[in-house]
């Protein structure tokens, strides 16, 4: 069996230049050979506080009010599960070596289709415990308030006191909730609420279980397809159904580079002119639909140089944030890999490693 | 109602190439209108389309009153499927187009055998006949009756041998079916025997449809790229290339997602071994795959076609059009207005590499 500590070796690998592979062609972003960083980290002499925006964890407490599946919908069998369940020693140790020096956390929804009173009490203790483990540890962590967005008024009031009493940044909220897209006009309070508050919401997919047919296989594409393909989704609504314009100061940070979309967004701007009768004319947006990846944020998991060069090129170099996934072994060095991207300059490359993420999350850099 | 022409209008002034102002961007420049004959520094350049759809009523007929609707459908441009000689070379013509390599999208996978062989056999006829006709402008892609393998196998072998088409239009899986199934390899194995390429074309992702419901297309806009991700994917991981290394296949639309953003399924498999397949042992990463995969330039923007030359090589790009569904009414244009490519690479893409691959003469 493959360990954490094979891949964390596999970090070695990183600074080897495994990951960073691919670089060869003509016109690509040529990867500079990777420098493993180390903190403290300075960009042109300047020190940066780097900011991971995309780290899991779980709560066991949180976990057993579902009994015996609890701990299975938690951590299912991928490398990286059990480490979801954090020890602060361990969980020190991998971000200092990947030279992270502070993660927000966030919890993966897996009480979207439990009833109303079982799902709040699962969404309270992880709130509390959130608050907690962040309080004690202020200067390495934050993290991203769970919400009952089932129950959407139940989850108005649990951001409200996660974010004024309870000191959490945000929310993270899935890709959907029980298949119904984002832009449900039943969650506008809570977008509402989001807005109000100011703090940012973080859309991480849970996959697409209608594709299982098509999606299985060798290669995991339940996940290397479908992961990328829900955020895709999930944002896709938040801009043709108009969400985003009736809500122009909500902050979406979504997870993996945006899925697809980020990377391949042009079709969204033609497909009205040849399928019209897809499209609702009652829904007039304010701009272009690509034009609204530039107010939405997207993490940095896209793996080399040349993917980071073209998100930033397609949304915008200041609306990328440093995101590692952690402890899912994708990215084991996703500091080494911001600086290895030569198309960005010092001052874009201290952007994404941190000073974004602490204006968006309201820190101190 | 938005008619054909208003959209010409609106490509020739410019409407299709802006969203290109940002930082690090391959910035357009203002687009020039191309036209016949195109040349590059001086050099005459027959420029090749890959993606250009047609259909034939008789076909559609065979399958009575719903033959035409499957045909087109309501999408804008898809009268114009049906091939007229005259409006056909007057929009090449308009779009400095010099040849299209016609293609019909599979709407026949889910017939019986027997009305299915009717089906394909009637546009291969026709299709040879059309091309024999006007050799000059237009070439073909075949049709298959892929729903029964065997017959595909000899309807590709009377194509190729006899017809004198260039290789086929395969659509993006089987009822449901992807490719990578073995028992499409002899039809693979047909095709690499006789050299020419399988063009991919997405049909959408209908196990979706309530979660791409709502406004924007997006049975199409993220149905249709994801189908040909699926596709590509399957033929990757399952080890079909593997198997088949001189298979030649195009994807449409760029290759959906995948070039886009390859790279996820180079680590997928150490962050889950439980999803992948011990037994099956890729002779290369799976990003690497698509250096052998070619694909065409319909993604819009020049720095669009910038990153899908970064990540597959300019070898595997081939200018496409969509045509006449109005996605990209100046193709050719586009390819001009990618400051990133060297009048080499945009020599290639416009026809090179297209005549190399389907042995056609420039």
């Amino acid at each position: 069996m493959t360990t954490r500590r094979d891949f964390l070796k596999g970090g070695t690998l990183a600074a080897t230049g495994i990951f960073f592979c691919g670089c060869g062609l003509l016109h690509n972003a040529h990867a500079q050979t990777p420098v493993r960083q180390k903190l403290p980290v300075s960009v042109n002499g300047k020190r940066v506080k780097t900011i991971d925006v995309h780290a899991h964890c779980h709560f066991h407490e949180a976990g057993a009010l579902l009994g015996e599946e609890g701990h299975r919908r938690q951590a299912g069998p991928i490398n990286g599960a059990e480490e979801t369940f954090i020890d602060l020693r361990q969980r020190l140790a991998a971000m200092d070596s990947q030279a992270i020096d502070m993660e927000i956390l966030s919890i993966n929804p897996f009480w979207y289709d439990k009833e109303r009173d079982l799902a709040a009490q699962i969404v309270k203790i992880q709130n509390e415990k959130l608050a907690e483990f962040c309080a004690s540890h202020s200067d390495r962590f934050a993290a991203f308030a769970s919400l009952t967005l089932q129950a959407p008024d139940l989850a108005v009031q649990e951001l409200e006191l996660a974010v004024r009493k309870q000191g959490l940044k945000g929310a993270a909220i899935g890709g959907s909730v029980n298949n119904v897209d984002f832009s449900n006009p039943k969650f506008h309070p809570v977008w509402a609420k989001a807005e109000e508050l100011g703090v940012p919401l973080f859309i991480h997919p849970r996959g697409m279980p209608e594709l299982r047919g098509r999606l299985s296989g060798n290669g995991w594409l339940d996940n290397t397809i479908g992961n990328p393909l829900d955020t895709t989704i999930a944002l896709s609504h938040l801009i043709f159904d108009g969400t985003l314009d009736r809500f122009p100061g909500l902050k979406v940070i979504a997870a993996h580079g945006g899925g697809y979309l980020g990377s391949y967004a042009d079709r969204s701007d033609h497909a009205c002119m040849v399928g019209p009768k897809g499209c609702n004319p009652d829904v007039r947006l304010k701009k272009k639909p690509t034009e609204y990846l530039k107010q939405i944020y997207f993490d940095s998991l896209v793996f080399t140089p040349e993917a980071v060069r073209h998100l930033a090129a397609q949304v915008g170099v200041s609306q990328i944030m440093l995101g590692s996934d952690y402890p899912y072994p994708w990215e084991l060095g996703p500091v080494d890999h911001i600086f290895a991207c030569a198309s960005l300059s010092d001052d874009e490359k201290a952007d994404v490693l941190g000073r974004t993420a602490a204006k968006l999350f309201n820190l101190e850099a | 109602m938005t008619t054909r022409r208003d959209f010409v209008k609106a490509a020739a002034s410019g409407i299709f190439f802006c969203g290109c102002g940002l930082l690090h961007s391959a910035h357009a420049q203002a687009p020039v209108p191309q036209k016949l004959p195109v040349s590059i520094n001086g050099k005459r350049v027959k420029t090749i389309d890959v993606h250009a759809h047609c259909n034939f009523h008789e076909a559609g007929a065979l399958l009575g009153e719903e033959g035409q609707r499957i045909q087109a459908g309501t999408n804008v441009g898809a009268q114009e499927t049906f091939l007229e000689l005259g409006p056909r070379l007057a929009a090449m013509d308009a779009q400095a187009v010099d040849m299209q390599i016609l293609s019909i999208n599979t709407f026949w996978y889910n017939r019986e055998r027997d009305l299915a062989a009717q089906i394909v056999k009637l546009q291969n006829e026709k299709l040879a006949e059309f091309c024999a006709a006007h050799s000059d402008r237009f070439a073909a892609f075949a049709s298959l009756t892929l729903q029964a393998p065997d017959l595909a196998v000899q309807e590709l072998e009377i194509a190729v041998s006899k017809q004198g088409l260039k290789g086929a239009a395969i659509g993006s899986s089987v009822n449901g079916v992807d490719f990578s199934d073995p028992k499409f390899h002899p039809v693979w194995a047909k095709a690499e025997e006789l050299g020419v390429p399988l063009f991919i074309h997405p049909r959408g992702v209908p196990e979706l449809g309530k979660r791409l419901s709502g406004n924007g297309w997006l049975d199409n806009a993220i149905g249709y790229p994801l189908d040909t991700t699926i596709a590509l994917s399957h033929l990757i991981f399952e080890g079909t290339l593997d198997r088949f290394p001189g298979l030649k296949v195009i994807a449409a639309h760029g290759g959906g997602y995948l070039p886009f953003y390859a790279e996820r399924s180079d680590h997928t498999c150490a962050v889950q071994p439980k999803g992948c397949n011990p037994d099956i042992k890729l002779t290369k990463k799976p990003s690497e795959y698509l250096r052998q995969i070619y694909f065409d330039t319909v993604i819009f923007s020049p720095e669009a076609l910038r990153h899908l030359v970064a990540q597959v090589g300019a070898s595997q790009v081939l200018l496409g059009s969509d045509y006449p569904f109005p996605w990209e009414l100046k193709p050719v244009d586009h390819i001009f207005a990618t400051t990133s490519l060297g009048d080499n690479e945009k020599a290639d893409i416009l026809s090179h590499n297209a005549a190399k691959l389907l042995n056609l003469k420039t």
